[in-house]
This record gives structure tokens, sequence and C-alpha cells, in this order.
């Protein structure tokens, strides 16, 4: 573990520069820590970024939050979805913009793997399915960083990955020695990310040693590799992982009917093409 | 559900989605069936694709069955062994060749849901 540390501030060092956000975002970071904010005012400074603004209301919008294409305002957005989903939502919304065309695949990944958050945490009748699906989409934000500021690492692991045949995170292993697990998490404390969120970030490949929120970090890891099974999107490899049988069990899927729900999920999925061309206006 | 670039569309088809503006407008709501100057309103407002109800559209770019289900079979090609795995695995099978069932019926039916 001490090692592993170790690595991780080797590798801090090595990116000195954080992927910039754009400066709206610094500022909704800390704003939404004061405990007399208004949805108004975090509304009307997203909105200042028109771009960004459009981006969010696309998001919340999405099927997985529950009211696909019925929120006209952020403001509105904020007081249906609470400030915790906002600042994911804001936060991926400009994440993922830093990221070129290559990794398109794993933006698709990520919706995909919300999506089907979404509809587990429905399903199974889990509270604040909105948060989950939120922490779903951004659990591989540590791959994201590797990508932008760890160019040539990230360069590695790819020609690992299809050298050896094998998967994205043994890759990162071996050049790293952390994986974007852990690398997510330490980006989501520099980014003041509740523990809802990074728990589950820090935690979906692992997740039966989360200490806390077991059911999200389940929720997550189980849906990471569904999605991957859908072939929808891209996580850095081809492949399926390994389920935790325990995840599968703590969170009641051995109890659903598991061809109903993939059968829903697949329809589902549908939704991450319509991401793909941006409407006009 | 299908999503198709606008020019394809033809009235009677029913919109699975609302079509919103990137402003966050709605300008035609789910469910709604398309008529010929719905659909010039939303070329005119340059909306290019449209999600529809049920597979009406053959864009001769989707896969076969048989296809699908090889390619799901090589994704799980590393967790083959594991019991829950495989259910998983024969869920997915079951779900893709049950959905592309429907769609050959539908669109043999001719139309829309």
């Amino acid at each position: 573990m001490s090692t592993k540390v170790q690595h991780l501030k080797v590798l801090v060092r090595k990116i000195q520069s954080l992927p910039t956000l754009p400066k709206v975002v610094e500022k909704l970071m800390l704003m939404v820590e004061s405990p007399d904010v208004s949805p108004k005012d975090v509304g009307k400074l997203i909105s200042s970024d028109q771009v960004l603004g459009a981006r969010v209301l696309r998001l919340v919008n999405s099927s997985f939050y529950g009211f696909p294409g019925r929120i006209s305002s952020i403001s509105h957005s904020i007081i249906l979805l609470g400030f915790n989903v906002i600042k994911g939502v804001v936060l991926s919304a400009s994440v993922f913009d830093l990221m070129e065309r290559s990794m398109v695949g794993l933006w698709e990944h990520s919706l995909g793997a919300a999506i089907v958050s979404g509809t587990i945490s429905r399903t199974l009748g889990l509270s604040e399915p909105e948060e989950i699906s939120t922490a779903a989409l951004l659990h591989d934000i540590g791959k994201v960083l590797v990508r932008v500021s760890l160019t040539s690492d990230y360069d590695k692991i790819i020609d690992q990955v299809n050298a050896k045949q094998i998967s994205f995170r043994e890759a990162e292993l071996e050049i790293l020695e952390v994986d974007h697990a852990e690398i997510g998490q330490w980006l989501s404390r520099e980014w003041n990310l509740p523990e809802k969120l990074s728990i589950p970030i820090a935690g979906h490949h692992e997740p039966d040693t989360a200490v806390k929120f077991k059911d999200r970090v389940a929720v997550v890891h189980i849906s990471d590799a569904i999605v991957r099974a859908c072939g929808i999107g891209n996580g850095g490899d081809p492949w399926v992982g390994q389920i935790s049988k325990k995840a599968w069990d703590t969170i009641g899927m051995d109890k659903v009917d598991l061809p109903k729900l993939m059968k829903k999920i697949i329809e589902d999925l549908e939704e991450v093409e319509m991401f793909q061309q941006v409407p006009a206006g | 559900m299908q999503k198709v670039p606008i020019e394809v569309v033809k009235p009677g088809m029913v919109l699975a989605k609302t079509v919103t503006s990137d402003a966050g407008m709605v300008l035609c709501g789910e469910g709604t069936e398309l008529t010929d100057s719905i659909i010039e309103r939303l070329k005119q407002k340059n909306v290019s694709h449209l999600t529809l109800k049920g597979h009406p559209v053959d864009l001769g770019d989707s896969k076969s069955t048989e296809q699908k289900v090889n390619e799901l079979k090589e994704r799980f090609s590393r967790v083959q062994s594991d019991p829950l795995m495989q259910n998983i695995l024969e869920a997915i099978e079951s779900s893709i060749i049950a959905l592309d069932t429907e769609r050959k019926d539908e669109s043999s039916e001719g139309g829309h849901q």
C-alpha cells in the first residue's frame, strides 16, 4: 500500500498541470461549498458559459435522470437533481470536452455506464439513483487524466494492451503501478467531490473493499462490466471483466429477472447514439 | 427505437424522443405522429436526426443477429468459466435475439408501432 502511495505521489508530481477546467467550473466548485448558495445563483453561473450550459442541459435531460426532455433551465435542474448531481454533470461535461476525438469511445462508455446504473438502481429501488448515475458517468475520470496529462504513458499502456492482450487496467498497473481508479480518487479529492461520488470512482474495480456506500460502488462496478458486455463505447480494451459475486448479491441482483433487465438495458443504451449528434437550435 | 437522419423520415412515423433545440427548447414532443408540415418545420430548425418508435427504416447498416452474438461471446472470452458471467452472457444473448426478432416483425408489417 505504501509503495502505491509513493507511486501516486511520483505521478502527481509528473502530472503537475491538471487539465485546466473552465473558470466557470472552478467558481462553481467553490460556490456549491457555501451553505447559503441558491440554485438560481448556480444556474446563472453555469448559463454564463453558453456551450457548457447547453451540454449540462443535454445531460440532465438524458433518460438516466428520469426527466427526459423536460428540464428547460439549469436552475430547474438543480432543484430536481441536487447540487451533487449538477457538480458531477458540470465536471463531466467539461472534462470530457478535454478529450480528443480518439476518446469518444470512453465518453460513450461513461454515458452507457450512467444509463445502466440508472436502470439498475431504479429496478432495485435504490435511493438517489441520480447520484449513482453521476458516479458512473465519472467512474473512469482517471483514464482521462492519464490520456491528457501522461500522454507517453498512455501510449505505452495502449501498446501493452495490444501486444499482451491484457486489460487496460492490467497494463496501467504494469506501467504506472497505480490504476485509473486510484488516480480518479485523487482527482476527486482535488476537485472536492462528495464521497458519494468519489468512493464509487475509487472502488469500481474492487467493490468488496469499499467501507462506505457499498451499494453505489456495486452498481457502478456492475454497470461498467455490463456496458462493455453490450458492446457500447470503448473502455480501453474490448473485454468484459469479472463481476464480483459479492457485489452482485449485495444489491440483490441475484433476485432480479435478468433476461428482462438486460433487454431493458439494451434498449436504454440506444440513447448513447443520441449524443453523437449535436442537435441544432 | 431507431435514430435516423431526418431526410429518410416519412409522415406517419412516431417520435420516440422529444426533439429539443440546443438551448433546450422543446420543438416536438415524444409520441408525436409526424406529418409533412412537422418534418418540414424541424428541417427548418436544422434538426438533423430524429429518434423514432420501433425500427421503421432499413438503413442497411445493421449487423446480423448471428454476428452480434458472435461478437458478444468474443467480449466474454476472458470470463467464460464463471457461472455468474455465463448467466449474464445468456441473458444478453436472449435479449439480442428477442429484440432483433421483434424488429424484423415490425419492419415486415411495413412501419411504425
